[in-house]
């Protein structure tokens, strides 16, 4: 053997060892690739929400139907059980009941954000498990308990269900939610930031934004789930006296705890553990005994407690 | 719709790539990895042991073929032998050392840079989180933290590598052959332009990479968060192209990175060979001429090799310091983030001082017999004023309602009652004493608040419930459960007040 031959031998060998210094690193790396790829795959392998269902293609009455609806969470007693009911096309009606009695459980079906086990709930004349999640949704204006702003300008917020809205469709729909005065204050108006980082609203001005931003859908079916718990009573008046004019004669379904929301509703519907207890308006059911009585008696109650209680002073803050 | 967020000015500054190195926020950084001085030294030490034995190597080869040619097969190759399986164990065994030691100061930075991080986080006040993203604060606390101790540990371990061998190296060839090892030094300066060169570029698309990184994480959690909302506004498909959007960009910068890093190592791989070129052709004069002998030929060119090798690497962890700076910088910035609401010097003092056996530790840790307020006024950072001018009084079993219209201040006022935020203008007294006089602990712990959305943590029912108490027993749980009308509906689930997984 020659020095050369030697020395390109020796060349080589150290070129061997070379990619061994990164070996450490490596398999510590595919290692933790291996976990990574375990828990992706978790992700992905998850059954995606099916959207291939017929698509609605003209605008809904607004009628729903439910037929003996059960629905219960996976390994829970049920929320809903046989529950049938029909509200017209046009109509306005208040769902009311204890906390758990199934009235965000209800509006979670029918926005099909859940699949019922047993029963049928139809909008119109269309079996709502036939329709696509995503027209139901469409034709639908949720206003949900918790309202969630995303990152971002008020205009951007408000649009996020009808992009092309124009300062004027806004405009109309944060009167009729009574918060244009509050938009007018803001140093940006329409184009101030809300969200993250954003300025900071109130509850109750969270969830009237929250409504403007539904109505500006203009939708077929317009649900408010406890929308207005954080909104002061006479703020509330004024709203659902506007929500009258804007949205008469197209559906609405208001979910509520105070009497003062749902008395003006054309029917009042009374859930108790996932059933109906009581239907009819609020002087009937008023002067029927059950459950919506004594709901009035105890606010009604309340009521008279701070008229007794206030002293000549109005030492009310 | 967050997108523009990270482009605010405050935020900015992140992505233009700082010209220089502070150093200031390095040793900072250091004093983590001084915490472990054990560790520190030993990984130091096994870096120094690696460059020693790879320098040694080729000199081992060049005695050997020299005396090939000075003894022919008399040669004494036991000696030789013995000395290069020394060397051999000793590479071995630093080789292990580094990762043993670079992966355990790693893992002790970046575990101690995230419980100071996170504890820091929960020390600080409302209004901190008021104005910075969650995506922005999560990625600090993941990928920066892990980022910045990765840097830390293979950063020490290449550096002192990187030196060792440069100047062993250097030493050696200028010892053996002054001159060619002058021409083989004098590529250095090149090299050294060319890198920084190159290595600014791939700094600066590698940041637009953790840009969006940190924008993407916040676009995570937006849409977690909203998915409800998502969903009922048919949102999907336009958050997804909003979200391409985003990985798209990441995408591009990726490439960019990736190509930048392309072009440059082969460009310090040419410069390598050209200088063992140079060295093969001078060296191969000399040889000829017998002016060096064949071992040291032989043993230049393998050093010549090595040479550039450490310039690389040095080079890399040069850039990813610039580019991590302020990474680093808002890691420390976080971790050392004072609260505005935190207990007075006058407070600690009092806390501080020992106490007689049996007394509360806190004078102020008393029932709250007054609440008074006086002329408060309050006003977000940066907006209007929400409170003016506020009197009231409230006494001890009284009950209070607060109403208004929404936006009135209703909510303000409770957050100043607990101090999330503390009065812009007039003071709060509790029995009488201005309630910055109060430890927050006293204070905080006589008050039980019930916010707008109430948040559940992970856990049990029992346990969330016990959230406020946690020494409180089984019975107490019923109890406060009961009184909130909430027992009937906790037992109604199969697994009572054990059901968990919220």
């Amino acid at each position: 053997m020659t020095i050369g031959t030697l020395f390109a031998f020796i060349t080589y060998e150290g070129m061997i060892i070379w990619p061994i210094r990164h070996m450490g690193r490596v398999l510590t790396d595919s290692g933790k690739a291996v976990v990574a790829l375990k828990r992706m795959a978790e992700i992905l392998s998850e059954p995606e929400e099916s959207n291939l269902e017929q698509a609605l293609t003209a605008p809904l009455n607004g009628q729903i139907k439910l037929d003996s609806v059960t629905f219960h969470h996976p390994g829970n007693p049920p929320v809903l059980s046989n529950l049938s009911l029909t509200i017209a096309a046009g109509e306005t009606v208040a769902l009311v009941g204890a906390p758990g009695a199934g009235k965000s459980t209800l509006i979670q079906l029918l926005l099909r954000l859940y699949d019922p086990q047993q029963g049928a709930l139809w909008v119109d004349d269309f079996d709502l498990s036939q329709l696509s999640r995503k027209s139901v949704r469409a034709q639908m204006g949720v206003v949900l308990q918790e309202s969630f702003l995303f990152a971002g300008s008020i205009a951007d917020n408000l649009r996020i269900g009808q992009t092309q809205a124009s300062l004027a469709d806004m405009t109309e729909a944060v009167t009729t939610a009574n918060l244009l005065g509050t938009i007018q204050a803001l140093p940006n108006g329409f184009e101030a930031l809300v969200g993250e980082r954003g300025v900071t609203l109130s509850g109750g001005q969270r969830q009237r934004l929250a409504i403007a931003r539904a109505l500006l859908k203009d939708p077929a079916i317009l649900i408010l789930d406890d929308a207005l718990s954080a909104v002061d009573t006479d703020t509330e008046s004024q709203i659902l006296t506007n929500l009258r004019r804007v949205r008469a004669n197209r559906t609405t379904v208001i979910v509520a705890h105070r009497l003062s929301t749902v008395m003006q509703a054309d029917r009042i519907i009374v859930l108790d553990h996932g059933e109906v207890a009581q239907i009819g308006t609020h002087e009937t059911l008023s002067q029927t005994p059950g459950i919506y009585r004594k709901l009035c008696e105890l606010q009604g109650q309340v009521q008279r407690d701070i008229q007794q209680s206030r002293t000549p002073e109005g030492n009310l803050l | 719709m967050s997108d523009a967020f990270y482009d605010d000015d405050n935020f900015s500054d992140e992505f233009t790539p700082d010209k220089d190195l502070k150093l200031g926020v390095w040793t900072q950084l250091l004093t983590y990895a001084r915490r472990y001085p054990k560790d520190l030294v030993l990984l130091a030490l096994c870096a120094v042991v690696v460059g020693i034995a790879e320098i040694s190597f080729p000199l081992v080869t060049r005695w050997v073929i020299d005396d090939i040619g000075l003894y022919g097969q008399d040669i004494d190759l036991l000696g030789y032998g013995a000395l290069y399986g020394v060397l051999c164990v000793a590479l071995g065994t630093a080789v292990l050392g580094f990762l043993w030691f670079g992966g355990k100061l790693r893992s002790h930075m970046s575990h101690d840079i995230r419980r100071d991080g996170f504890a820091n986080l929960q020390r600080l006040s409302f209004a901190y989180y008021d104005e910075r993203p969650v995506g922005w604060l999560m990625a600090r606390m993941t990928s920066d933290c892990e980022r910045l101790s990765n840097i830390m540990a293979w950063g020490i371990l290449d550096l002192f590598w990187s030196f060792t061998i440069m100047l062993g190296i250097s030493g050696a060839m200028l010892i053996m052959e002054p001159v060619l090892g002058l021409i083989i030094l004098l590529s250095l300066p090149l090299l050294a332009i060319i890198s920084r060169y190159f290595q600014t570029r791939i700094l600066r698309s590698a940041r637009e990479v953790r840009q969006t990184n940190s924008r993407i994480t916040g676009a995570y959690n937006e849409n977690i968060m909203g998915v409800l909302t998502s969903k009922v506004f048919v949102k999907e498909a336009d958050n997804l192209n909003k979200f391409g959007r985003l990985t798209d960009r990441m995408h591009a910068a990726s490439i960019t990175n990736a190509v930048q890093a392309a072009i440059y190592l082969p460009i310090v791989l040419t410069l390598s060979a050209l200088a063992t070129g140079i060295a093969l052709v001078v060296g191969g004069i000399e040889s000829a001429w017998g002016l060096i002998s064949t071992g040291t030929l032989i043993a230049f060119l393998t050093y010549t090799r090595h040479f550039f090798e450490p310039i690389e690497q040095l080079a890399h962890w040069f850039a990813e310091m610039q580019m991590a700076q302020a990474s680093a910088e808002r890691v420390i910035s976080l971790i050392q983030a004072e609260p505005d609401i935190q207990d007075s010097q006058a407070v600690l003092d009092r806390l501080a001082q020992p106490t007689t056996r049996g007394a509360e530790p806190d004078a102020f840790n008393q029932p709250i017999e007054r609440i008074t307020f006086e002329g408060v006024g309050f006003r977000y950072n940066t907006g209007k004023p929400v409170l003016h001018n506020i009197d009231l009084a409230i006494q001890r079993g009284q009950s209070v309602a607060v109403v208004g219209a929404t936006g009135g201040g209703k909510t303000t006022l409770i957050s100043l009652l607990a101090r999330f935020y503390e009065p812009t203008a007039g003071r709060i007294l509790i029995n009488d004493v201005d309630y910055r006089d109060w430890s927050l602990q006293a204070l905080q712990s006589n008050l039980g608040v019930v916010l707008q959305s109430s948040h559940l943590f992970a856990g049990t029912i029992a346990d969330n419930i016990r959230y406020g108490d946690l020494s409180a027993d089984q019975d107490q749980i019923l109890v406060a459960a009961k009184q909130a009308g909430a027992h009937d509906v906790i037992i109604a689930m199969p697994l009572g007040y054990e059901t968990g997984d919220w």
